[in-house]
C-alpha cells in the first residue's frame, strides 16, 4: 500500500495532479447542477410574478 | 431524407425533456468507465521503462487534454450552427460548453505542468505545445467574457459565437503543434495515424478514462443545456409543466 | 445567395481568414517561434548571433563526461548529421540519458555550447520494463530505447553530488 501511495517516488507529482483534476471533476459536477437549479428557481419567479400581476 | 429529428432539436421543450431523459445514460457508464479506468491505471498496469509510475500522470493529463480540445470543437460547431442555420439552441450548447472546457484546460496545463517537473526538469516552457494550450484557455476565457460583458443577449450570442469558431483554427494547431515545429512536449502517443505507442496494458486503462470522460462530458452538456434552455425561454407556455417535475 | 449561405460564407470565411493569417505570423515569425535549434542548423550558423538560445538533439552514447568533483559534465548533442558538444554546470534531470532526446538553453562559446539550462526531452513511446528490455536484447534502431532508470527518481534536486546516470548494462 505505502509503495502504491508512494508512486516511485514521484508522489509529488502524481498525486496532486489526480487531486486537481478529480476537483474539477467535481466542481463541473456541481457547477451544472447550481446552474440548472438557479435557471428553474428564476423561472419559478417569473412565473409567480406573472401570474400575480395578471 | 428527413431533416425533422434536426430541426425538433431546435424546439425548447423537445431539447428539455431529451436532455432530462438522456443524463443518466450517459452519467453512470461515465462513472464506470472512469473508476475502471482508474483502477487499470493506478494499480494494474505496469510502472514505465522510463519515467516508473510517474508516466500514471497521463491518466488524468491525457484526459483533460483531450477534454480541453473536444469541448472547444463542440462550442465551436454548436456556434457555427447558431450562427449559420439561426438556431438559438447552438448558442445554448456552446455557452455551457464554455466553463467546462476551461476548467480542463486548466487541469490539462496543472497537470502537464507536475508532470514536466520530474521529467523535463520544468513546469513549464513556451513551447509550441505548452504556448498553444494557453493561447486556448485565452479563447475560453474571452468567450465567456464576451457573453458577460455584453448586455444584449443577440449581441453576447454573436460576438461570442464568432470569437469560438474563429479560435478554432488554435485546436488543429495545438495538435500537430509537436509534430509541425521543435517542441519539448513529445509527440502524440494515441491520436495519431499508426499504432499507438504504448504498450497495451497501458493503453486499455487510457482509453477507458478517455471514453468515460467523454461521456462524462455529454451528461454535463445535457445538464447544463437544461438550465440555458430555460433562461431563454423566458415566458414560454411550456414551463409551468416542466418545473412540476 | 441566401441569406443562410450568406451566414455560412461569412463563418467559413472567418476560419479561413484566421487561418491565413495564423500561417502567415507563424512564417513570417519562425526564427523567433523556433522553440529550438538542432545541431546542423546550429553548426550551418542558422541561429541569430547574440542572444541565448535552445539547442535539442540527442545525447551522443557515451559521450557523457564529468569533472571529478564538481557539477561540471559534457556531453554531445547530435542530429545523427551534425554534433554540438555542451559544458554544463549543475544537476541533471533524472530523465537525462545517453541516447535519449535533451533541450539545453545556452549559448556558444567558441565551439562549445554552454548552456544554463539542461532538459530532458522523452518521446512518446510508453512501455514496462520488461518489453524495453527484449526490445533492446533483440537489437532496436539507433534511435531506440534510452537506457532504462538507474538512481531512483527525487523531487527536489540534490545538495550532494549528483548520483550516476550513465548508463547501466552497457547498453
Amino acid at each position: 500500500m505505502s509503495r502504491f501511495l508512494d508512486m516511485g517516488g514521484y508522489a509529488a507529482f502524481v498525486w496532486p495532479a489526480y487531486a486537481v483534476t478529480f476537483a474539477i471533476v467535481f466542481l463541473n459536477i456541481i457547477w451544472a447542477r447550481r446552474a440548472l437549479a438557479r435557471s428553474r428557481a428564476e423561472a419559478r419567479r417569473r412565473l409567480a410574478m406573472r401570474a400575480e400581476s395578471s | 431524407m428527413t431533416w425533422t429529428w434536426f430541426h425538433r432539436l431546435g424546439s425548447p421543450p423537445y431539447v428539455y425533456a431529451l436532455a432530462a431523459r438522456l443524463t443518466p445514460w450517459f452519467a453512470w457508464p461515465a462513472a464506470l468507465l472512469i473508476a475502471g479506468g482508474l483502477w487499470g491505471g493506478l494499480v494494474l498496469a505496469p510502472p514505465d521503462y522510463q519515467q516508473g509510475d510517474g508516466f500514471r500522470i497521463v491518466y488524468v493529463h491525457a484526459p483533460s487534454a483531450w477534454m480541453s480540445l473536444m469541448v472547444y470543437m463542440t462550442m465551436a460547431i454548436a456556434a457555427a450552427i447558431a450562427l449559420i442555420w439561426r438556431i438559438k439552441v447552438g448558442h445554448a450548447v456552446a455557452a455551457a460548453c464554455a466553463p467546462i472546457g476551461a476548467s480542463f484546460t486548466f487541469a490539462a496545463l496543472v497537470t502537464g505542468a507536475l508532470w514536466g517537473e520530474p521529467m523535463w526538469g520544468t513546469y513549464w516552457e513556451w513551447d509550441p505545445r505548452l504556448t498553444s494550450m494557453l493561447i486556448l484557455l485565452f479563447l475560453y476565457l474571452g468567450y465567456m467574457g464576451l457573453r458577460a460583458g455584453l448586455e444584449d443577449t443577440q449581441r453576447a450570442d454573436r460576438a461570442s459565437a464568432l470569437l469560438a469558431v474563429a479560435g478554432s483554427v488554435n485546436v488543429p494547431i495545438i495538435h500537430y503543434s509537436v509534430t509541425w515545429w521543435n517542441s519539448l512536449h513529445q509527440a502524440p502517443s494515441v491520436m495519431r495515424f499508426g499504432k499507438p505507442t504504448m504498450a497495451l496494458s497501458m493503453l486499455v486503462p487510457l482509453l477507458m478514462m478517455l471514453a468515460g470522460f467523454t461521456l462524462y462530458f455529454v451528461a454535463l452538456l445535457l445538464v447544463r443545456l437544461r438550465g440555458e434552455v430555460l433562461s431563454r425561454e423566458r415566458a414560454a407556455s411550456w414551463i409551468p409543466e416542466v418545473l412540476k417535475t | 445567395m441566401t441569406p443562410r449561405r450568406r451566414r455560412m460564407a461569412l463563418v467559413l470565411g472567418i476560419v479561413a481568414g484566421v487561418a491565413i493569417a495564423g500561417a502567415l505570423a507563424l512564417s513570417a515569425f519562425r526564427k523567433n517561434v523556433t522553440f529550438f535549434f538542432d545541431p546542423t542548423q546550429v553548426t550551418a550558423g542558422k541561429v541569430p548571433p547574440g542572444e541565448g538560445f535552445r539547442l535539442g538533439g540527442m545525447v551522443t552514447k557515451g559521450s557523457l563526461r564529468r569533472d571529478p568533483g564538481s557539477l561540471e559534465v559534457h556531453f554531445v548533442v547530435t542530429d545523427y548529421r551534425h554534433d554540438v558538444p555542451v559544458s554544463y554546470t549543475g544537476v541533471l534531470p533524472d530523465l537525462f540519458r545517453e541516447g535519449a532526446g535533451v533541450v539545453a538553453h545556452g549559448r556558444m562559446q567558441g565551439g562549445t555550447f554552454v548552456a544554463d539550462e539542461v532538459l530532458a526531452k522523452h518521446d512518446e513511446k510508453y512501455m514496462p520494463p520488461a518489453v524495453a528490455e527484449s526490445l533492446k536484447r533483440h537489437g532496436e534502431s539507433r534511435e531506440g530505447l534510452a537506457a532504462p532508470a538507474a538512481a531512483p527518481p527525487r523531487p527536489a534536486p540534490p545538495a550532494a553530488p549528483p548520483t550516476g546516470t550513465s548508463p547501466t548494462a552497457g547498453s
